[in-house]
């Protein structure tokens, strides 16, 4: 393994283990140094001191001043200088000497015995010889040892005579006068060999054992400690990388310490992620499929809300929108134009919200829609409906409804009323709640009497029916709307477009409840009739229409359907070629873009201007194709694409063109002269 | 719609029967990509060709680029007059060689 390889913790411990480790060896080897040194010095020092003091035992320092003074070296000289010599040989001395060394500053020196080793490199002074040595260090010991009487032991290392210990004692007379020094030297340069031998042999041994000892730890370590620190590391890793999969190799560590529960902790870690994910994905795909399905339950409500409004009698106009709180509603709306002289107009608002509130509503609504067109009366429709679905609710959903059926000839309206907010009546000057006495609620009881009220309008009159979302949306002090403020709101509108009358009120809910949420569906239906007289005569126009599924292949029944009505006016081929080539520019927009369901097409031909009118009607996504930009039509070729292009040949063609938004839908209209 | 294919030489020649709108677009497109890859003297016959919508313009636009970028030409003859003055109207008559 290089060492750049190795992980960064094996290297800080193999570091401070080396340091730990040099520290200890220094402190041992110091501590040994000293004790050996210590136990040399102090067996030197014994043994030179008895040598030296052995040796004065064997002068006679009384004759001492007759040597120096004679000069000659009798018997008795010779026998001692004989002894000292025997010290030198039998204890390997240096030398040995006993001089006289005078005050006051001891550098004059007389030697007297002065016998040194045989084959040695020392000299040995005569009798007699006498030298000034100036070495202050000598001559302060030589001070000591006369003046105080004491013996005195130095140690001289790496000089040039070597390394050697030398002892100084004092020499006295019969009257133990101190007269002279004998000094014994002898060579520690064995004991400096053996300390170095020591030193070299400690160092060797301790770095062996120490080195020795690091590897076996290292390895101990790095197998104990570092290779399952690195297992869970890369195991790890390798999880966050590698897409969230455990990794069952955690669970191959067995050792019974920390560590092995560190990775199975993280090994557990790993399956609860892991699981957690899954389980996350799980509800996230579950959470959208409801969404999808409850974008697919909305747009059927939708879908299932009239959309046709009558626009082309004259004699009414009316306009409804539904907002539900939730994606989808318990609100309902519906008007059915029962025969060519009677209108019937229901709003209701089941109990609860949601899903199950929707596909109650559905029912209801269905109900009511096909009892209407078996041309029941109003009450009849209420207790066939309520008596129908009482036997199969057993869930305790009801309804609040109410049904009117107008006759449109005379203005007489018939109402029911099961337990739902009045409707607003706007009767010429006057307006107040249609207030009767309401039945009970619709899908409540079985056997339910639903009674019947009547009231007349008047051209001009106005009829407004809402849900309670209307009446009690919040504001952020949990005020409510209000009875008050409605009738205040519907006294001050002009109330001559049903259209304009919703979307007057639903800005001054939104006004009114601020940034707290909807709670409530918000359902509206604005009537205004306008009169028998104000229809328009049927007689004078020609009216045809067709509903079809928003889908490319219906386009060729739209074409001939168009051309087959053309055909009966014996319309010219330029003007149907060109509302043709309009259709297909129109639909195919439709069908492309708008995301609707259907497609209602209706065409008049009006008679006294020969003039065909085609209205578009769908319930796809606002979009007016009318605002877009005209393409630039003198761009060479390179710059010229095809969009646009579509609607510019129809605004081209036509000899009329409008959009409008109305009930939720896109109504495009063309006309065109068809004798031009 | 019907598309009738007349080799001569080196032009090709492709006669188009019926109506060009956004439900025949698709396969007029499909022949004339394929004929712009095989001639540089495309010939487009509008003898019996009823009307054309903008979604049959965008084949002619991009079969026109095609050609003009290969160094070829495109030409379209016996367009009557109701095609014509879709031509006329759109500024398409500025951008095709018509006959």
């Amino acid at each position: 393994m290089k060492l750049k390889k190795l992980p960064v913790i094996t290297k800080k411990i193999v570091a401070v283990s080396l340091v730990t480790g040099l520290v200890l060896c220094s402190i041992i080897f110091l501590a040994g140094y000293w004790s050996f040194s210590k136990q040399f010095e102090t067996q030197y020092n014994a043994s030179i001191r008895a040598i030296a003091s052995a040796a004065r035992e064997c002068l006679r320092p009384d004759d001492f001043a007759r040597y120096l003074e004679s000069g000659e070296k009798d018997d008795a000289y010779m026998q001692t200088f004989s002894i000292l010599q025997d010290f030198v040989d039998k204890f390997d001395l240096n030398l040995l000497y006993v001089s006289k060394v005078e005050p006051p500053d001891y550098t004059r020196i007389t030697y007297i015995f002065n016998p040194v080793r045989k084959g040695g490199r020392w000299t040995e002074y005569p009798l007699g010889y006498s030298e000034t040595y100036v070495e202050p260090e000598y001559n302060s010991s030589a001070k000591h040892v006369i003046e105080s009487g004491e013996p005195f032991v130095r140690h001289t290392e790496k000089t040039r005579s070597g390394s050697h210990i030398t002892a100084m004692y004092p020499v006295m007379d019969s009257s133990g006068k101190t007269i002279a020094i004998i000094g014994v030297q002898r060579s520690i340069q064995n004991y400096v060999s053996a300390r170095y031998n020591f030193v070299n042999f400690v160092v060797t041994t301790e770095i062996v054992f120490a080195l020795l000892s690091l590897l076996l730890f290292s390895s101990f370590f790095n197998r104990r400690f570092i290779d399952p620190i690195m297992l869970v590391t890369r195991e790890a890793n390798q999880f966050v990388s590698g897409g969230g999969e455990p990794s069952d190799k955690l669970l191959s560590l067995k050792s019974k310490d920390e560590l092995a529960t560190l990775a199975q902790s993280v090994h557990r870690m790993e399956m609860d992620v892991k699981k957690h994910i899954e389980d996350l994905s799980r509800v996230t795909s579950e959470k959208e499929r409801i969404e999808t399905e409850l974008g697919v339950a909305s747009r059927i409500q939708v879908a299932m809300l009239p959309r046709v409004t009558f626009s082309e009698r004259g004699d009414f106009d009316l306009f409804a929108m539904m907002t539900p709180a939730k994606e989808v509603g318990g609100d309902l709306y519906d008007y059915i134009l029962v025969d060519d002289d009677h209108l019937l107009l229901v709003v209701g608002d089941v109990s609860g919200k949601g899903i199950p509130a929707a596909l109650f509503m559905v029912v209801v609504k269905t109900l009511i829609h096909s009892y209407a067109e078996q041309k029941m009366s109003p009450s009849e429709i209420f207790e066939t409906t309520n008596d129908l679905i009482c036997k199969g609710n057993s869930l305790g959903y009801f309804v609040t409804c109410w049904l009117g059926i107008l006759t449109l000839s005379t203005g007489e309206l018939r109402f029911v009323n099961a337990g739902h907010n009045p409707p607003v009546l706007i009767h010429g000057n006057e307006t107040s709640f249609l207030a009767t006495k309401p039945n009970f609620v619709l899908c409540g009881m079985e056997n339910q009497k639903y009674r019947e009220h009547v009231v007349t309008l008047a051209a001009g009159d106005s009829l407004f029916l809402y849900t309670d979302g209307v009446t009690e949306a919040n504001n952020e002090k949990h005020e409510l709307f209000g009875d008050k403020r409605l009738i205040q709101l519907m006294s001050e509108l002009p109330g001559e477009n049903p259209e304009e009358t919703c979307k007057r009120v639903m800005d001054k809910i939104n006004a009114f409840v601020g940034d707290t949420p909807q709670f409530d569906d918000i359902t509206m239906l604005s009537f205004r009739y306008n009169g028998k007289e104000a229809a328009l005569k049927p007689e004078a126009r020609e009216r045809h229409e067709k509903t079809m599924e928003a889908k490319p292949e219906n386009q060729v029944a739209f074409s001939s359907f168009i051309e087959e009505v053309l055909d009966k006016h014996q319309c010219p081929q330029r003007p149907k070629t060109q509302i043709l080539v309009a259709l297909d520019e129109i639909y195919s927009n439709i069908v492309k873009f708008s995301g609707a369901d259907h497609v209602t097409i209706s065409m008049d031909i009006i008679e006294e201007s020969f003039t065909a009118r085609v209205t578009f009607v769908d319930n796809g996504t606002p979009f007016d194709p009318l605002k877009a930009d005209d393409p630039d039509i003198t761009l060479p070729v390179e710059e010229r694409d095809a969009g646009g292009l579509g609607v510019f040949i129809v605004k081209k063609t036509m000899d009329g063109v409008s959009y409008n938004r109305k009930n939720n839908c896109n109504v495009f209209t063309i006309e065109k002269k068809l004798n031009g | 719609m019907q598309i009738t294919k007349f080799e001569n030489g080196e032009s090709l020649t492709l006669a188009v029967e019926g109506i060009i709108d956004s439900t025949t677009a698709p396969d007029f497109e499909t022949e004339m990509i394929d004929a712009c890859g095989k001639t540089k003297d495309l010939v487009v016959n509008f003898a019996k060709v009823d009307f054309i919508s903008s979604a049959g313009l965008r084949v002619l636009l991009l079969a026109q680029k095609k050609l003009t970028a290969a160094a070829g030409k495109m030409t379209l003859v016996n367009v009557n007059d109701d095609v014509r003055e879709v031509f006329e109207l759109t500024g398409f008559v500025n951008v095709l060689n018509i006959a």
